[in-house]
């Protein structure tokens, strides 16, 4: 009892400079953003600035913006992957080539892919150029819904490698026998997908999820570099809610809007851990 | 025990470190002082005022009213403290008008203090009915005096009678309208504004289409549509903004006209805005007649409304988060001062000074039109005929005084320092130089500038 006492003191010892670094640079900032939240200059408001806050014709339209970019490329980005990796373990032996090639969007520095994503998509580049010469007017590309669309396939074309490669380790856990059993029952390789793959690698999926919600929040850095501090009304997301009202300092609003949107990512994580816990099936 | 002695040293050192150097980064003063934040020497106008505010402390044994200024390297390390201290409560005591501050959202989210609670909690020795009602009220927001204007500036663009007559206006019935008409028939070989004002200028001019305060704009009108392309032509006159930008035009002697034969309607020098006191006036006016030239004429800037408007050329605001309100208050009582306006505002005959813009206080005006009406030369010993000084009093007292006097209402920002504004370095200014660029069409630019604009008035 002793020694394991011992060893408690010990870990918690070993944590604490991780807990601290955690309290001091999260926990304190989250607390006084906070309670920020509550006053506007000296004054004390309540829940004012939320109720404010959800009466912002632009934060109603970046949440909006952001929901649909939400519901739209998470979704996308896992189909895609998982479909990829679900190929890619079919074909084992050009799978590491594959796999590696899909990583390099990973790593390709942001400058790079705005200027080539410019040179293709200004009112004066290539695609509006190609359509153009077909008889056609040309496309404001990053002034129009399209933007949207923009963004979804940067987001996807990025990020797809990195998944795929989780989803293939996932896939590689799954135990042959199980397919093996469901080939001898006369299962069709799409019942097998959906009955014992997808079932298999929920943790991995979470994972994924997780992995995926992080990333659709990095996506603003290549949002801010192509559209700028105010880009187009159809690519206005929360980050540039929240980016902006620092610059701007607005700080009863941006403390407002972020702890709503920490919670919404929170409640978000609680509903899908909580789907996961109860359909998962690798125990 | 040697090894837990070692993981304790470890633990203190990851954790102490990055402390001290978050710490580090943050400007944080325990002063007793009231502080300003500046970038450089000379950077701001209002700097100027609080050395010499400082000075007159040191001269009455008050150091601790006087002012402590903080340096940064650059307006982006400014802003970046500038944003954490007031989220944190604190910041600098004063913030100037001419800094790049968004002071629409800091009076929207009651950042400034209310500086008629100051002046009544600390028996400042102001009142405000002595000072420029329509200047004064630019200040005001929800019956709040959140900004104190110091100094103004009439936004009128200069030229003269000769080049508009040479240009085939009637210098008696110039306006924009009459202007822009003149380039609309292709009747006209000459730049509207010198190249390197051409930004401020449209600035100013998309101003107009729109108000913060009510939260609209007014850009998808037919109206801004038409005079956006207008000025836009008229500036470039069919050339490109990169070429107009690299073209530097030999200027004879002063300001008026490059010497090649370029012509620009409004002065050929960057700075076309006129704007300075009553005596530069009078000087400038002189300085004219001397050399041969045609004296200068203002017309007013463009304004939907065909009023007259002003901008504050200096003017500050108190941080809510301000401890030491009883020496702002001093600091108020200075400025707004008889000694100190006239020292800067032209109001002042114990000074060599021109002044530098219009100054808010009544008697102190007056003080500087007098001055201007007697001003009668450059240097000691030199003389002007009496012809030459009547026309210049005549010039001071029927024309640019009567503008003044028209003043119907003042922007927050002044013509020069309104490219340094948050909105806009942050909002604005790229849509702007991508239309001047021809980078983008006018449906494009009233899109973009719709959007950027409305989304940046409601966040």
């Amino acid at each position: 009892m002793k020694y394991k006492r011992k060893e408690a003191f010990a870990a918690l010892f070993f944590v604490l400079p991780s807990v601290l670094g955690i309290a001091v640079f999260y926990v304190v900032p989250y607390i006084i953003c906070f309670v920020k939240s509550l006053f506007i200059g000296n004054t004390f408001v309540g829940l004012n600035n939320y109720l404010e806050l959800f009466t912002n014709k632009t934060f109603l339209l970046a949440l909006k913006n952001t929901g649909i970019f939400s519901v739209i490329a998470i979704p996308l980005l896992m189909i895609v992957s998982f479909l990829i990796a679900l190929f890619l373990n079919s074909f084992k032996s050009i799978s590491g080539f594959f796999r590696s090639s899909l990583l390099i969007p990973v790593v390709v520095p942001i400058a790079s892919l705005v200027s080539v994503w410019q040179l293709l998509f200004d009112d004066y580049g290539a695609v509006n150029g190609l359509l153009n010469a077909l008889g056609l007017e040309t496309v404001g590309f990053f002034n129009s819904p399209f933007s949207m669309v923009m963004i979804i396939i940067i987001y996807v074309w990025k990020y797809c490698g990195f998944c795929v490669v989780l989803f293939t380790a996932g896939l590689a856990g799954v135990p042959q026998h199980l397919y093996e059993s469901a080939r001898l029952d006369g299962a069709s390789s799409f019942k097998m997908v959906t009955h014992v793959t997808i079932p298999m690698i929920t943790p991995t999926t979470f994972f994924v999820f997780l992995m995926e919600i992080i990333y659709s929040f990095k996506i603003f850095r290549e949002v801010f570099a192509i559209f700028g501090d105010y880009p187009n009304e159809n690519v206005y997301f929360l980050q540039n809610f929240i980016n902006n009202n620092y610059y701007n300092l607005n700080y009863p609003r941006l403390s407002a809007a972020s702890i709503v949107l920490s919670l919404f990512i929170v409640l978000l994580l609680l509903v899908f851990y909580l789907f996961e816990r109860k359909h998962s099936f690798t125990q | 025990m040697k090894n837990k002695i070692i993981s304790l040293l470890l633990i203190l050192i990851l954790t102490i470190c990055p402390l001290l150097s978050a710490c580090d980064g943050l400007q944080v003063t325990s002063s007793d002082q009231l502080t300003f934040y500046c970038v450089g020497e000379g950077g701001d106008e209002l700097y100027e005022f609080l050395k010499k505010y400082n000075k007159y402390c040191a001269v009455n044994d008050t150091f601790e009213d006087s002012v402590e200024f903080i340096y940064f390297e650059s307006y982006n390390e400014m802003n970046s403290a500038l944003a954490t201290e007031l989220m944190a409560g604190g910041g600098p005591d004063i913030l100037s008008l001419t800094q790049t501050y968004p002071f629409e959202k800091l009076v929207r989210n009651k950042s400034l203090a209310d500086i008629d609670e100051i002046v009544s909690t600390y028996n400042v020795d102001v009142d405000f009915i002595e000072f420029n009602e329509n200047v004064m009220q630019s200040g005001i927001v929800d019956g709040k005096r959140l900004i104190l204007p110091l100094y103004y500036r009439l936004n009128a663009l200069y030229t003269t009678k000769e080049k508009l007559e040479s240009l085939g206006f009637d210098p008696e019935n110039c306006n924009f309208e009459s202007i822009l008409k003149a380039y609309e028939n292709d009747s006209i070989n000459a730049y509207l504004v010198h190249p390197y004002s051409a930004e401020a200028f449209y600035f100013s001019f998309i101003r107009q289409y729109m108000d913060f305060y009510k939260g609209s704009v007014d850009f998808e009108s037919d109206e801004f549509y038409g005079l956006a392309e207008g000025f836009k032509n008229a500036i470039l006159k069919g050339g490109t903004y990169a070429e107009l930008l690299t073209y530097e035009p030999e200027t004879s002697e002063n300001w008026r006209e490059p010497e090649d034969g370029s012509a620009y309607v409004f002065s050929a020098n960057e700075n076309n805005y006129y704007g300075g006191s009553l005596t530069t006036y009078a000087l400038d006016y002189l300085s004219a007649l001397e050399y041969g030239k045609e004296p200068p004429m203002l017309i007013p800037d463009y304004n939907r409304n065909g009023e007259i408007t002003a901008s504050i050329e200096v003017g500050f605001a108190i941080n809510a988060n301000c401890k030491k309100m009883d020496k702002a208050a001093k600091l108020i009582e200075y400025l707004l001062s008889d000694s100190s306006q006239g020292y800067f505002g032209g109001g002042r005959d114990d000074t060599n000074s021109f002044g530098l813009a219009l100054p808010v206080k009544n008697s102190v005006f007056e003080n500087a039109v007098t001055e201007a009406v007697n001003f009668e030369s450059f240097w000691w010993g030199y003389d002007f005929d009496e012809a030459t000084l009547d026309r210049k009093n005549k010039a001071v007292t029927e024309e640019y005084l009567p503008m003044i006097e028209n003043i119907s209402s003042c922007n927050l920002y002044g013509y020069n320092s309104q490219l340094k504004s948050h909105l806009y370095q942050n909002v604005v200014g790229d849509i702007i130089t991508d239309y001047l660029n021809d980078k983008i069409t006018t449906n494009k630019f009233v899109q973009r500038l719709t959007s950027a604009v409305t989304i940046y008035m409601s966040e």
